[in-house]
């Protein structure tokens, strides 16, 4: 060591080798004062070299890009800093972090807690590298924040009950609908409560004479002024016009001849140009068709009362008139726009969407019964005409429900997303709300606090019915 | 999983930028975070992307949705050329990659939504010719285009959008004024979404000028 520090030095002060250095040197190697000395500067060197070290991992420590993920307020937060890369780096203390209301744990290097409120802060670092009288003290900085948990930034303003057309925020009803039972509950989307705008859903249960009895849901368009009225108007108006027993009683003579004159047929004459159902159909369709150019009319009309724009009421409609007979339950359904009408049949159990859906590629390309442009020949697709020996469940429902629960349109005769649905309102879900068939009393409260459910992005207003 | 909405900025970065502009640039956009953070609508669906182009042209931050952005820090050269056309090619790729069409699993993406910021013109001016009829060929929900500072020409701006606003200065006050005006256009627009109907902006505040 002695030696090679020797020429180390020789060579630093530029003294050539040669017989007398090589021969000093050789004497000098036994001297115990230059044994010693060597000793001694070897040792500072590696203190240099051991300082030098430390500040360095403090550079890179402050340099290397910490990411604490985002904290969410009133849910449990945990970070641990990862200091395998740094052995030498321990941090002392956190400041500004009880300023979130998290702590940290300088021995398992962990913040942890439950952060009170929303923030955005530098958090300093307070961090010693290496031990002893060389140790260095330094801060590093990393910025901080606490989201708020997106339901608290909903906010839920009354509506104003002085405005024009002003309705409920929500609307329930419950009670008989031909031998089974109805619920129904209409809640005001998230959406329309932040800002203190109205419901623009609807519905009206109505029983018709000579056993008949009718359940209309609307959803009127988000863009619309007035949809609203419209949806009030579209629900009502339609339900009320089956309000009579003459047309019901030829309503009820075509159908029981369609469904006789249906069921005679065989694959033969079903083709037949005077195919007998087809001409019922067309009668039944005719009935149903012209109460609802009826109120395509009815909206005109009070548009031009009201001194609005049409479209200011664009509502979209769905409708079941249903009545029961001897060969079971007459189903007669009408649907414009993207609202679902379904039924789950008992024997056997199988799901049929009665109504075709109105969809647009980036949403919003529903269309409206307040469009002239829907009454044209293709309306007859709008309407069917089924009878069914029994069920056990008949839907009507807003997409403020079905985008949430179903997604997509094709997931409306899945018996599996079905079966899902019916366990949700089971009570299979994250606020445990429970809608319980089996008892009459306050089911459409359930009905109602269980369309509160929380789903990301889904803030429509929604209407759920549910004939049982 | 719900529809998203996807925001892209296009910052620039160019040399004209260093200085007290890209300070102001950085508070103003940190601060458009900060505001959009408090919007229920904007939690649950924006998604941010940010591209910065000068002489390079990078994808700062890709696509993150907005609980999870993490504060930024932009930065510039102290000189360079900007490459505005080389950023909307970058775009046209990412938005490509980024957007989910409706499928029979899942709906779509809402219409994107694009802001350009420059404090000049665009350096590469054959490629940012063709590079603009691309992107008009994506359909976004809107594209605000803004032209900051004595420097920036607004007819480049305007071969890409007919939405384009003027600043006369890039100080901090002129830019966070912009920022929380570009807030206020992306709450409008994810509250227009779905409603079939074109996006109107809200009325800019009196520091920015419409260019007609």
């Amino acid at each position: 060591m002695v030696e090679l520090f020797l020429k180390q030095l020789l060579t630093e002060f530029n003294i050539a080798a040669g017989k007398f250095s090589d021969n000093t040197v050789a004497r000098l190697l036994h001297n115990a004062k230059i044994n010693e000395l060597t000793k001694s500067i070897t040792a500072a060197k590696n203190q240099v070299i051991g300082i030098f070290h430390m500040y360095k991992e403090t550079e890179e420590f402050k340099d290397v890009e910490t990411v604490l993920p985002n904290a969410v307020s009133r849910k449990h937060y945990e970070y641990r800093f990862d200091l395998s890369r740094f052995p030498n780096i321990c941090i002392r203390e956190i400041r500004n972090l009880d300023k979130a209301g998290l702590s940290f744990d300088a021995a398992s290097a962990k913040i942890s807690g439950i952060p009170a409120s929303t923030l955005s802060v530098d958090l300093q670092l307070s961090f010693t590298c290496g031990q002893g009288e060389d140790q260095v003290e330094d801060i590093k900085i990393i910025p901080f924040t606490v989201n708020a948990d997106p339901k608290d930034l909903w906010l839920n303003k009354p509506s104003n009950k002085n405005d024009l057309y002003a309705k409920a925020d929500s609307d329930k009803y419950a009670g008989p609908f031909l031998d089974k039972r109805i619920a129904v509950a209409s809640q005001r989307g998230r959406s329309h409560a932040h800002e203190g705008a109205f419901r623009d859903d609807h519905f009206y249960v109505c029983k018709l004479p000579l056993g008949w009895e009718i359940i209309a849901v609307a959803d009127g368009a988000g863009s619309a002024k007035f949809s609203r009225q419209g949806s009030k108007i579209a629900t009502t108006f339609i339900a009320e016009s089956f309000h009579d027993e003459t047309l019901l009683a030829e309503l009820s003579e075509r159908c029981s001849d369609y469904f006789s004159a249906a069921v005679s047929n065989t694959p033969e004459t079903a083709v037949a140009a005077e195919d007998p159902a087809l001409k019922h159909k067309s009668s039944i369709i005719n009935i149903l068709y012209k109460q609802v150019r009826n109120l395509h009319t009815k909206l005109i009309e009070f548009a031009q009362q009201e001194a609005i724009q049409l479209k200011d009421l664009n509502t979209t409609l769905i409708f079941a008139l249903t009545g029961k007979f001897d060969n079971g339950y007459t189903v007669l359904t009408f649907g414009v726009g993207d609202c679902p009408v379904n039924i789950i049949t008992g024997n056997p159990v199988e799901v049929k969407l009665l109504n075709q859906l109105d969809i647009g590629e980036f949403g919003g390309g529903t269309r409206f019964v307040t469009m002239p442009e829907i009454f044209t020949n293709d309306i007859a697709s709008r309407f069917a005409i089924n009878r069914f020996e029994d069920f056990s469940r008949l839907i009507l429902m807003t997409d403020g429900v079905y985008d949430p629960k179903f997604v997509t349109e094709n997931k409306l005769e899945d018996k599996a997303a079905w079966d899902t649905f019916f366990a949700d309102l089971d009570g299979q879900n994250e606020d445990n709300a429970r809608v319980d068939f089996l008892r009459n009393d306050g089911i459409e409260d359930q009905l109602l606090s269980w369309l509160n459910f929380w789903s990301k992005g889904n803030h429509d207003d929604r209407t759920l019915a549910i004939i049982y | 999983m719900a529809r998203r909405l996807l925001a892209y900025f296009l910052l620039d970065t160019s040399g004209s930028m260093h200085g007290e502009p890209i300070q102001a640039l950085n508070n103003g956009f940190n601060g458009l975070i900060s505001m959009l953070r408090s919007d229920p609508q904007a939690m649950d669906s924006l998604h941010v992307s940010v591209i910065t182009f000068d002489k390079e042209v990078k994808n700062i931050i890709p696509l993150t949705d907005l609980a999870s952005f993490q504060p930024v820090e932009i930065k510039c050269p102290e000189s360079g050329p900007t490459h505005t056309g080389q950023a909307l090619e970058m775009l046209c790729d990412l938005v490509k990659m980024d957007l989910v069409k409706g499928s029979m699993e899942r709906k779509g993406d809402w219409k994107p939504l694009l802001f350009v910021f420059t404090d000049g013109k665009p350096s590469d001016l054959q490629l940012y010719r063709t590079a603009t009829a691309k992107v008009k060929a994506l359909d976004f929900g809107m594209i605000v285009g803004c032209a900051a500072g004595p420097k920036a020409e607004t007819s480049f701006l305007k071969e890409l959008t007919s939405e384009v606003v003027r600043l006369d200065t890039t100080d901090v006050n002129t830019l966070t004024t912009f920022f929380k005006w570009v807030s206020s256009s992306i709450e409008m627009g994810s509250k227009s979404q779905g409603t079939g109907e074109n996006m109107v902006l809200p009325p800019p505040p009196g520091e920015l000028i419409i260019v007609v």
